[in-house]
């Protein structure tokens, strides 16, 4: 059971909900064996892939979904549709549409922030972020990643805009910055190859063939045998993920229909502004469920 | 020993203890006769000797040597059959325990009373869900066991080795939703690498879909998992686990949400109007 948040307001605590921490692993889903599968996503990176309908933002909300219910997170929203992350904007620090200008103005905010941590960091001796530290963990998502890399926009704005994202993935990990890209295909015509092999968690749903699913778990994969493009189109949410062993596992994301979505969201929302605006009232404090 | 318990079987006869197998423990019986011979004759005589005269002691020691020698030859021959029992020791507990029970019940009923009474046992577990759920899923497991072992006797057979040496420890089994999980100690002489490739044919020897066979430990590498894979388990859908730490989202609802504010006005293509033309640039049509 996670912990639950208690706030006392002087005529003892009142339970407000359980809560999760952006340290705990993140169930994404089951795999082949019908095992529940976990990942860590703290001081990690994912790289989501696969064609339209794969399960990509299925996977995506699972993980913002997890860090919106973790008050230990903050949330950064990049996406290109508004629909597939709208439901978590009020969740989030900040939410960017199709916006590229504005998209620019939040990574060079969030590459300012990160310098800051650094620094902060230095200053105390330390090399990264720890639980309960005194700056939070961001989760900075981005559904059709390649809409802002590769679509909109003026040549040098979207290179600028790999640039920041570059910087993010490489040094943003020890000061807790956690980066979550979707694309459906992660070309070096969307996303720099030296770039894509940042990622430390790769996700593939299903490819048309079997370099997409290269492109996505790196190169050799599909010679031994593991390709996205075995992925039955009938099964969306099934794909091969490389995590923790190192080689891919065929796995299952599961999913959020709209309407629980929305719930989690609405609730992650209260619990937040809860948080946020309770002082006057008494401080709320985790404890053990 | 040629034409022993264990070498000579008559034409259709099933082996507990198959010829190699038998001959390796023989040639270890017979090294474990005569070390075990040699080392009690020389304990028991120096023991002796202090009581009793040397050459008492010596025929004394020799006869008690050839007996300790004998009993733990005859310990390592028919240590395969012991084994074998082992293996099947669920089985023959729960058919003892069966046996048993009904042998119990009719002491006190008839004998038809009694086996009417297990009948209805069974029947009823067949019928209800959890139970035969519950029997197919651990029935598996042991049949998992087995078919392992016989596996890996092939493996090991195929290799050239001694069999006995390379069959590994079965630890444990236990159901998962795709089929069963087999926990194995691998002996000295193989090791993770040697199974490569070889997933299709174990689940092949598993009566099964597929296998994995990973890593089970980061410690030590004799430490294997077994993934037995028998049903499809990606294929429904899979609920998140997050809905269920809110109270209002335990109960399933299939609603699709709605604005209560806008209104779904322009939703469909024929509610668009006609966008307007663009401007012609520099004045030129």
């Amino acid at each position: 059971m996670p912990p639950v948040l208690t706030a006392d307001a002087g005529n003892g605590p009142v339970d407000l909900g359980p809560v999760l921490s952006i340290f705990d692993p993140v169930h994404i889903g089951i795999d082949e064996f019908g095992q529940p599968k976990l990942v860590p996503l703290i001081e990690r990176n994912m790289l989501i892939g696969g064609e339209p309908g794969s399960g990509k933002s299925g996977l995506l909300n699972a993980v913002v979904g997890h860090a919106a219910m973790s008050l230990d997170c903050r949330l950064v929203l990049f996406d290109g549709k508004r629909v597939e992350l709208g439901q978590w904007r009020k969740c989030a620090d900040a939410f960017v549409g199709p916006n590229l200008e504005q998209a620019l103005l939040v990574l060079r905010k969030l590459q300012m922030m990160m310098d800051r941590r650094y620094d902060y960091l230095e200053d105390c001796e330390r090399r990264k972020i720890i639980p309960a530290d005194v700056f939070q963990a961001y989760l900075v998502a981005f559904d059709e990643l390649a809409y802002y890399s590769a679509t909109i926009g003026r040549k040098v704005d979207r290179d600028e805009f790999s640039m920041l994202l570059r910087d993010l993935v490489a040094r943003g990990r020890a000061v807790g910055i956690i980066v979550v890209a979707a694309t459906q295909r992660p070309s070096s015509d969307i996303i720099p190859t030296s770039l894509r092999d940042l990622f430390a968690w790769r996700f593939a749903g299903r490819c048309t063939n079997d370099s997409s699913s290269d492109i996505v778990l790196g190169h050799g994969w599909a010679q031994k045998g593991w390709s996205a493009n075995m992925i039955s189109p009938n099964n969306p949410g099934a794909g091969l993920l490389i995590s923790e062993s190192g080689s891919p596992q065929l796995i299952k994301v599961a999913y959020l229909d709209d309407r629980t979505c929305a719930g989690i969201a609405a609730y992650a929302a209260t619990l937040r502004d809860a948080v946020r605006d309770n002082p006057p009232t008494g401080i709320p404090v985790l404890r053990a469920a | 020993m040629a034409n022993g318990l264990f070498n000579r079987a008559p034409v259709g006869a099933v082996a507990i203890v198959e010829p190699p197998v038998s001959q390796w423990y023989a040639r270890r019986a017979r090294v474990a006769f005569i070390g075990v011979s040699l080392g009690c004759w020389a304990v028991a005589t120096m023991v002796l000797s202090a009581s009793t005269p040397l050459w008492i002691a010596v025929l004394l020691g020799l006869a008690a040597g050839l007996v300790v020698g004998l009993v733990a030859a005859l310990l390592v021959r028919v240590w395969p059959v012991l084994r074998a029992l082992w293996w099947w020791s669920l089985e023959i507990a729960t058919a003892a325990v069966v046996v048993a029970g009904l042998s119990l019940l009719a002491r006190v009923w008839s004998w038809r009373l009694a086996l009417a009474a297990l009948l209805l046992v069974v029947i009823a577990g067949l019928l209800a869900d959890p139970v035969r759920r519950f029997v197919w899923a651990w029935s598996w497991c042991a049949v998992d066991r087995h078919r392992l072992r016989l596996y890996f006797a092939g493996l090991a057979r195929a290799s050239g080795g001694s069999r006995a040496g390379l069959l590994p420890l079965m630890l444990w089994a236990r159901p998962t939703p795709a089929g069963e999980r087999v926990w194995l100690w691998l002996r000295p002489g193989l090791e993770l690498a040697d199974l490569d490739g070889k997933a299709g044919r174990i689940a092949v020897t598993c009566w099964a879909k597929q296998v994995r066979v990973v890593a089970a430990s980061e410690r030590h590498a004799a430490l294997v998992r077994v993934d037995i894979g028998r049903r499809d388990s990606l294929a429904g859908r899979i609920d998140s686990p997050l809905a269920l730490l809110i109270p209002s989202l335990r109960l399933k609802l299939t609603d699709a949400p709605v604005s209560p504010a806008m209104p779904p006005v322009g939703l469909n293509l024929a509610d668009i109007p006609d966008p307007p033309a663009p401007e012609p640039r520099n004045g030129r049509r």
